[in-house]
């Protein structure tokens, strides 16, 4: 079950953040050159954990005696694949962000809603190897670059936005 | 919001990333090109089977590793090793919602079909670790490892598939053609047509709980708590319904026994490691964010976190327990 009070809790807890330490990490000299940024979608803190215990030759058994596990990080709440990237790509939650879900869609009342979809159909495709962008995608990202993580301002056809999956 | 991309473009590092739909270009950010080598082939070309999806993930890894030996994503030109880079893996994911996969008890034991799409992603990862030490980039790269989102739920017991015109149905049953956008999952997001009638839905909304298997309700200063006001930020959903754990908005045909979306635990307590041999290792109980990873990542890579808007905005911070020890490994 959910619970307001616990949201309330986390959503205290995020702002406590604010008044923690920094790092000791020194500046300067021990910077690193690369960083490599793997999203395995739907991987659990728990499945992560069952993993490398019964795998402990893994390579994510390998990864984790390196660094640092988290054992209580939180994605981005709506917790969608759009919003879950851009939390670790702007340091924003959807608050920030405005992308809450992945689906381009412009409610232009009083007309109906009309929603580009932002991943296209199967159909469509041609070729999956090859990253191409069909005519309706052109009008999906039209749409983002109107909309793209600033705010609604300029944009007086649509009253709503939102992007889903 | 600018992204991590855009601040690495400023400082002249190089940059790449890949995922699973064109539209990630978003991660370009507002100015639109600061990914250097940027690649989304399409999922939705190939079958949303495990045995479809993860030959999928392998172009994607083998992206990766032509860019960790000096190439462009293709392998076939020259390009530097990119001071960010990276991918999401799909085949976990569509194992947890496969009906032939999941987990087989509250406990999160994976299903066979889960467990061979576990399997091979941690193949592919171990084909990086090796490209990585191969290249002698082992020590300068910091290896992130997390989520996008979780699954739910997790206990097969508690999945219900409840027909995803309920809400839609409820909406305009306060006026006709009051929704204006409905995005279901294992929430509701609701963009309605006329902002004034929200009391007036969310009364009606509650009146059929049961029915719609509503749990939450987020609306007006509930709502608020977490985002901007949808009254002066329309990006905002007006209405936020979490259902009952376990309960997924679909078509009552639907075969998926998990999605994701929500609020809830099994939706967003993700994995999150940060890897590097030169760290001193160890385990953070305390409760961070993955919006934590993109200034840490400005931060390993001597960049300012406090160039990321969103950073200034939500005061987002480092993660903390990030140190380089002496021993080298």
């Amino acid at each position: 079950m959910i619970q307001p009070t616990l949201k309330i809790r986390a959503l205290a807890c995020a702002f406590a953040l604010v008044t923690a330490v920094l790092p000791s990490m020194a500046n300067g000299d021990e910077q690193f050159h690369h960083v490599l940024l793997l999203s395995i979608d739907g991987l659990h803190a728990q499945d992560l954990a069952r993993y490398i215990r019964v795998n402990p030759s893994s390579a994510l058994a390998q990864l984790t005696r390196l660094g640092i596990t988290y054992t209580d990080a939180s994605t981005s709440k709506p917790s969608d694949s759009f919003p879950g990237l851009l939390s670790m790509v702007t340091g924003g939650s959807p608050r920030s962000t405005g992308v809450f879900t992945t689906t381009a869609t412009i409610a232009t009342s009083p007309l109906p809603a009309q929603t580009v979809r932002l991943k296209e159909p199967r159909s469509s495709m041609t070729n999956p190897l090859i990253s191409t962008r069909p005519p309706s995608m052109a009008a999906a990202a039209l749409i983002l670059r109107h909309y793209r993580l600033t705010g609604v301002k300029g944009v007086r056809l649509s009253t709503h936005i939102a992007f889903s999956e | 919001m600018n992204t991590i991309f855009e601040v690495a473009r400023d400082a002249g590092l190089y940059t790449a990333w890949s995922d699973k739909h064109p539209a990630y270009e978003i991660v370009n950010g507002p100015s639109g090109s600061s990914v250097n080598d940027l690649y989304t082939p399409e999922i939705a070309a190939v079958p949303v089977t495990v045995s479809g999806t993860e030959p999928y993930d392998d172009l994607k890894v083998q992206a990766v590793l032509n860019e960790i030996a000096g190439k462009d994503h293709t392998g076939t030109k020259t390009a530097p090793v990119p001071a960010i880079f990276g991918m999401n893996f799909q085949a976990v994911s569509v194992a947890q919602k496969d009906q032939n996969g999941g987990y087989l008890d509250a406990n999160a034991t994976p299903s066979a079909l889960l467990q061979g799409a576990l399997d091979h992603t941690d193949h592919s990862i171990g084909k990086m670790l090796a490209a990585l030490r191969r290249e002698n980039l082992f020590a300068n790269t910091v290896i992130i490892l997390s989520a996008k989102h979780g699954q739910s739920p997790i206990d097969p017991s508690q999945h219900l598939i409840v027909d995803k015109n309920i809400i839609p149905n409820l909406v305009n049953s306060v006026q006709a053609g009051l929704l204006a956008q409905a995005t279901e999952d294992d929430v509701a997001l609701l963009w309605l047509t006329d902002q004034s009638k929200v009391n007036a839905v969310v009364a009606t909304l509650n009146a059929n709980k049961a029915q719609a298997h509503i749990d939450t309700i987020l609306s007006g200063d509930s709502l608020k708590q977490f985002f901007n006001d949808p009254t002066t930020d329309s990006r905002t959903p007006d209405i936020i319904v979490l259902p009952v754990h376990g309960v997924i908005y679909a078509k009552l045909t639907a075969t998926k026994i998990a999605e994701h979306g929500g609020f809830s635990s099994d939706d967003a307590h993700v994995a999150l490691v940060v890897a590097n041999p030169r760290f001193n290792k160890g385990t953070v109980s305390a409760s961070v964010q993955t919006t934590q990873i993109a200034p840490s990542i400005l931060h390993l890579l001597g960049l300012n976190p406090a160039d990321l808007h969103a950073v200034g905005i939500e005061q987002t911070q480092i993660l903390s327990g990030i140190s380089v020890g002496g021993d080298e490994q």
